[in-house]
């Protein structure tokens, strides 16, 4: 056996203390470390943000092994209040500023040994402070607002400076999960704050579509009250021929022989000039009704132009008006058909007050065809439009017409139509006469239906 | 935190305090938060607070008498038994308060009274201190820390030294304020700005001689094993323990190498222990200690050595050393408590242990040593003890 000698002794003493201490160092800083990194895990996991605090006031627990902790946050009134807590009766804690969270907030934990010493605990409601005798109070490094965190103990004494450090370490853990709370929550508000948002300019928006089909509807009604006088006599003229020809009937069927040929004929031609103003009144029906709702189908281009022109033929002809109607493409397009004719109505309608006084009436349709979509141009007689008013001329409630004569509405309206159409509705300021241009799509793929 | 040390071995107190303060009050340029101030019982004891109360009004004081003199990290200073010295701190982001308290009707009453008190004074009423520090007049120190752990509970650290005459002739006393006192406990508690670190130690190594105390009461142990307990000891030395008395009945000098070892606890299979001292034998073959037992304890005997004891201060201050948690902190400077029996025994040597203690912390580091009858402090785990023979190191970080 080796006799080492006190001296030998002492030193092997020291050195196994020294081992003892390192491996303590090592033990401490490695279960520190661990935790960290479960904290760390805890924090970039998916889990709510209350369970996120809950977790990360495992850990801590884990480490300074509190029985019972809160998070305090100033408000604007100077007054701290609990924002997370693992037991609900800290939930009804106000803390005003006093000496004690002042120096917290200074960036200083305070360790008591017994919270009855301190004017602030003591103040706060007995419910509160049932099993705390000892706390721990440390500040939270957090950007929004001072955060302080408190753990506390049963036991008199029970924290001492090496908790503080540690609860120091791992501060910024809690206040990183403080901190996704406070966002969460901010986030929640400015989300119920947009919904607010959403849900008025849905209502404001409601209002504008009513107003806007209100809007639509006067416009058409004032084109109709435009054309209403033109259309009566467009019905007048074959009402006249059908009584000229039931008169004829009336003296072929006194004859005591009646001429039934020529009763025939003359029957034929009533039923015909009936069917014009059956067409006639049906046009107008289509155009008074609210179309606004009708379906998008595939018509004839044709059909529509012929449609509006019968609308028209009258106004123009009363007027002086000399129209000229290139024949529409064979082609078809999407529309709601009655939207597109009072596109074309207003426009023939604008053209012909606006040559009204001129020495050369004329309005002409014609169209430009691309790969891509159908031009309609109405061009009168006029010489253009100056570019002060060509800016202006869309916008809604401008007209050039006298007080009285017109909405101001009707090409700002047409413009909607047509946007709403995926097409667009411009003024041509190139053309030598006046032009407007609607351009429309043209169906991409095949096998429309036609309607 | 601004530090310094000052010391003097003049003979007039006036003279000797008032070098102490003033050098002090010039190295730190301007007046400290605390003052640690010690003396030999040479001394007059109501010149030096006179003094101090005059030079620097309203700092809190702490101290105590140190047997023989002092010691410093500028030398051993105990020139005709004479020394004093002092280190103050200023330390704006610390608190630091002191009080007294007579321990003459109930020692452990009087420790939480105390503390309490200077922990007011501190402005610091409910809050940890990093470490609480205690000198008293010897008899009643187990008291004492209950008593403070009454208070703060018991994971506060205690560290502290009993006041000491030159021989055991009840000439000690304490200073606490601009006051002294012979039978007191003053307590100071530490809010450092940077923490603190420590350690508690004693040179000794236990012998294969133990026994259970049968018969105690008190400081005195009657019966070990069943035996007189100054004959199991005699046997146990070799020597009839009698014929080593001095001409006072005290037995301290020839026990100093033997003190009597209680097992606190064991570090990776390595026991530390407790020292008591064997201070006198009775008329019925008693043994009486420096610190209290109690029947069923089991006590070693302890061996130690002047090389362990000159060498000891030094490995205390390293171990204080590396229980430093944080690796970025240094040393701004150390109080340490050496018992003043191990200081008799090895007195030829002290300049040897300041230079061990020196090379130990550091040779800028300024420290304050005191000899004392009975060592508190705290060990590697926690355990507040008073013991004998024993060496403790605080450092203050920075």
């Amino acid at each position: 056996m080796i006799n080492m000698g006190i001296l030998g002794t002492e030193k092997l003493r020291e050195a196994l203390l020294d081992a003892d201490r390192a491996r303590n160092k090592e033990n401490r800083i490695r279960t520190e470390s661990e935790l960290l990194l479960a904290a760390l895990k805890i924090l970039t996991s998916q889990k709510s943000n209350i369970e996120i605090f809950a977790s990360i006031l495992d850990v801590m627990q884990k480490l300074i092994n509190f029985e019972f902790a809160f998070i305090l946050t100033k408000n604007g009134d100077e007054m701290f209040r609990v924002v997370a807590a693992n037991c609900a009766r800290f939930n009804q804690i106000v803390w005003p500023l006093g000496d004690l969270l002042s120096l917290v907030t200074q960036k200083h934990p305070v360790v008591l040994f017994d919270v009855s010493y301190v004017k602030e605990w003591r103040e706060l409601p007995m419910s509160v402070r049932i099993d705390v005798t000892s706390a721990l109070h440390v500040t939270l490094q957090t950007q929004a607002k001072n955060a302080i965190f408190v753990c506390t103990h049963h036991e008199r004494g029970f924290f001492n400076n090496s908790h503080a450090k540690r609860a120091l370490r791992f501060a910024p853990l809690a206040a990183q999960a403080f901190k996704n709370i406070h966002y969460t929550s901010e986030l929640e508000i400015t989300n119920q704050r947009l919904q607010e948002e959403i849900n008025f300019r849905r209502k404001v928006e409601e209002k504008l579509r009513v107003s806007h089909e209100q809007m639509i509807s006067s416009a058409k009604m004032a084109t109709l009250g435009t054309i209403a006088g033109e259309i009566a006599h467009e019905i007048n003229t074959p009402l006249a021929v059908i009584k000229l020809r039931s008169r004829h009937l009336s003296k072929i069927f006194a004859q005591p022989t009646p001429d039934l040929k020529s009763g025939s004929k003359f029957l034929n031609a009533i039923e015909t000039t009936v069917d014009q103003i059956v067409k006639i009144v049906s046009s107008l029906k289509n155009l008074s009704r609210s179309a606004d709702d009708d379906p998008m189908t595939v018509v004839m281009l044709s059909s529509v132009v012929d449609g509006a022109f019968l609308l028209c033929n009258h106004l123009l002809e009363q007027n002086g008006v000399k129209i000229t109607i290139e024949s529409a493409p064979e082609i078809q397009i999407k529309c709601q058909p009655v939207q597109l004719s009072q596109i074309l109505i207003n426009l023939i309608s604008n053209a012909c007050d606006a040559v009204a006084h001129s020495e050369e009436k004329f309005v002409q349709l014609w169209f430009t065809n691309s790969p891509e979509r159908i031009g309609i141009h109405v061009t009168d007689s006029g010489s253009g439009i100056d570019k002060k008013t060509a800016n202006k001329i869309f916008q809604p409630f401008f007209t050039t017409k006298p007080h009285g004569s017109g909405t101001g509405l009707g090409l700002s309206i047409s413009r909607g139509i047509a946007e709403s159409h995926g097409g667009e509705l411009i003024f041509d300021p190139a053309a030598k006469n006046t032009t407007f241009i609607l351009f429309l799509p043209k169906i991409r793929d095949h096998a429309p239906e036609v309607g | 935190m601004k530090i310094a040390t000052a010391f003097s071995t003049e003979k007039d107190t006036i003279q000797a305090t008032s070098k102490v303060i003033e050098h002090l009050q010039a190295q730190i340029g301007i007046e400290p938060h605390i003052i640690f101030l010690h003396c030999s019982e040479g001394y007059d004891r109501h010149l030096v607070t006179q003094t101090v109360g005059q030079l620097s009004p309203g700092v809190p004081i702490h101290g105590g008498t140190s047997c023989l003199g002092v010691m410093t990290n500028l030398g051993f200073h105990a020139e005709d038994n004479l020394g004093i010295a002092a280190l103050g701190i200023h330390d704006l982001e610390g608190a630091y308060g002191v009080a007294h308290r007579d321990l003459s009707i109930d020692p452990r009453i009087a420790a939480l009274e105390a503390a309490k008190e200077a922990l007011h004074r501190a402005r610091r009423d409910g809050e940890v201190p990093d470490v609480v520090w205690i000198t008293a007049a010897p008899g009643f120190e187990e008291e004492i820390i209950l008593g403070i752990s009454d208070f703060f509970g018991p994971n506060i650290p205690v560290f502290g030294g009993s006041s000491a005459d030159n021989k055991v002739a009840g000439k000690w006393w304490q200073f606490s304020g601009n006051q002294s006192y012979v039978n007191s406990v003053v307590v100071a508690v530490l809010f450092t700005s940077k923490g603190v670190a420590f350690s508690f130690h004693n040179g000794y190594d236990a012998t294969r001689h133990k026994g259970i105390v049968t018969r105690a009461k008190g400081r005195t142990i009657f019966e070990l094993s069943g035996q007189p307990a100054a004959e199991v000891y005699s046997t146990w030395i070799g020597n009839k323990i009698e014929s080593l008395q001095t001409e006072n009945g005290s037995i301290l000098q020839a026990t100093t190498m033997h003190p009597l070892g209680r097992l606190i606890g064991t570090i990776r299979g390595v026991p530390y222990f407790q020292l008591s001292h064997p201070e006198k034998v009775t008329q019925d073959r008693a043994l009486t200690l420096f610190t209290n037992i109690s029947e069923g304890d089991e006590v070693f005997l302890m061996h130690g050595s002047r090389a362990s004891l000159i060498r000891r201060a030094k490995h205390v201050a390293v171990s204080a050393i590396h229980s430093i948690e944080d690796d970025d902190l240094g040393i701004a400077c150390a109080l340490v408590v050496y018992c003043a029996g191990c200081m008799l025994a090895v007195r030829d040597e002290m300049k040897e242990v300041v230079n061990s203690l020196r090379d130990g912390l550091g040779i800028d580091v300024p420290f304050l040593g005191m000899f004392t009858f009975g060592e508190q402090g705290c060990f590697q785990r926690g355990e507040n003890r008073h013991g004998n023979l024993m060496i403790s190191v605080l450092l203050f970080l920075k």
